[in-house]
């Protein structure tokens, strides 16, 4: 099992949109994948037709001590979901109860690590460092920071720390664009940690949320999409945790 | 020097919180690393430096 978190390196560079279009490369290639939303604002899960006044989540049957399990659904049968769940007006006006929360967070990796029933977990991380962020950052084992090739990203990759050993991936690239490609090209010969591949600004990106579904199900030729399946490929070259012949990861096994 | 040191009482354990959290966050964070050598030597690069003072005042720090 691979954990893999996905987090921006603001809001609004399409974080949750790619991270659901990658769930689902990754379930395309024959992969096994838990896509977890470790954001409060809970938005994931629209992603995979979850009905948007359905309340349940992981974080929402922590708070209410009731079993995080009860939260996850089924979207494919190699493709599983576990959105953050709701938080009323009075959780947000005091996150810190989350905190309190975050402690029950470890048997979760544990039952995961145990079962080894995903290949793949997808986290998508919330932006910044809350204690939030960085319990799931301690468990996952690669990290991709989404960066739009705007001026606002350019300056924060100058100022803000990243996640450890992170790889930086461009969404939203734009043709025709000078300010952009002036500003990618800096990227390609600045940045050491840019990943080989670009997603394209893709109207097919922007209509899948309004369509509740990922990407690539949505519209599976799109230029996006083919780039996030290459990204997938990626990730099964450089992420993947080494397999027997039988398909059972190796980790875990007495 | 020892005279100029505050008289009050330092609660230390806030500053113990703080290097704590501080010493969590840096081995979990830090910032990527930008090289910038040679970029001058590329035409591209150049002009798009030329065009954004932005870019350029950033392009001064590593």
């Amino acid at each position: 099992m691979a954990v893999l978190g996905l987090q921006g390196v603001r809001g609004g560079v399409g974080t949750t949109s790619i991270t659901a279009a990658l769930g689902w490369a990754l379930h395309v290639l024959g992969e096994s994948v838990l896509v977890i939303d470790a954001c409060p604002d809970n938005l994931l899960r629209l992603s995979f037709n979850v009905d948007f006044d359905r309340e349940e989540g992981w974080a929402r049957a922590m708070l209410d001590n009731r079993d995080w399990r009860e939260g996850g659904m089924r979207y494919t049968s190699s493709l599983d979901i576990l959105p953050f769940g709701r938080l009323t007006a009075a959780e947000w006006e005091n996150t810190h109860v989350l905190h309190d929360a975050l402690d029950q967070l470890i048997p979760v990796w544990q039952t995961l690590q145990s079962q080894q029933r995903y290949n793949w977990v997808l986290v998508d991380l919330p932006h910044g460092v809350s204690p939030l962020t960085r319990q799931f950052l301690d468990h996952c084992d690669h990290t991709l920071v989404v960066v739009k090739p705007d001026t606002n990203c350019h300056v924060r990759l100058h100022q803000q720390p990243l996640p450890v050993g992170a790889r930086i991936l461009v969404n939203d690239l734009r043709i025709g664009s000078q300010m952009q490609d002036d500003l990618f090209q800096v990227w390609l010969q600045s940045q050491r940690h840019l990943l080989p591949m670009v997603i394209h600004r893709d109207e097919a990106m922007v209509e899948c949320l309004g369509s509740k579904q990922p990407l690539g199900e949505y519209r599976g030729d799109a230029l996006a999409a083919e780039e996030i399946l290459t990204l997938a490929n990626w990730c099964l070259l450089h992420c993947a945790t080494p397999r027997t012949p039988e398909g059972q990861s190796l980790q875990g096994q007495p | 020097m020892l005279n100029d040191e505050p008289k009050t009482q330092v609660d230390s354990t806030l500053g113990y919180t703080f290097q704590n959290d501080f010493l969590a966050l840096s081995k979990a964070f830090s910032l990527p690393e930008i090289d910038y050598a040679d970029i001058s030597q590329r035409e591209q690069l150049a002009a798009a430096i030329k065009r954004w003072p932005l870019l350029a005042e950033l392009a001064r720090f590593q």
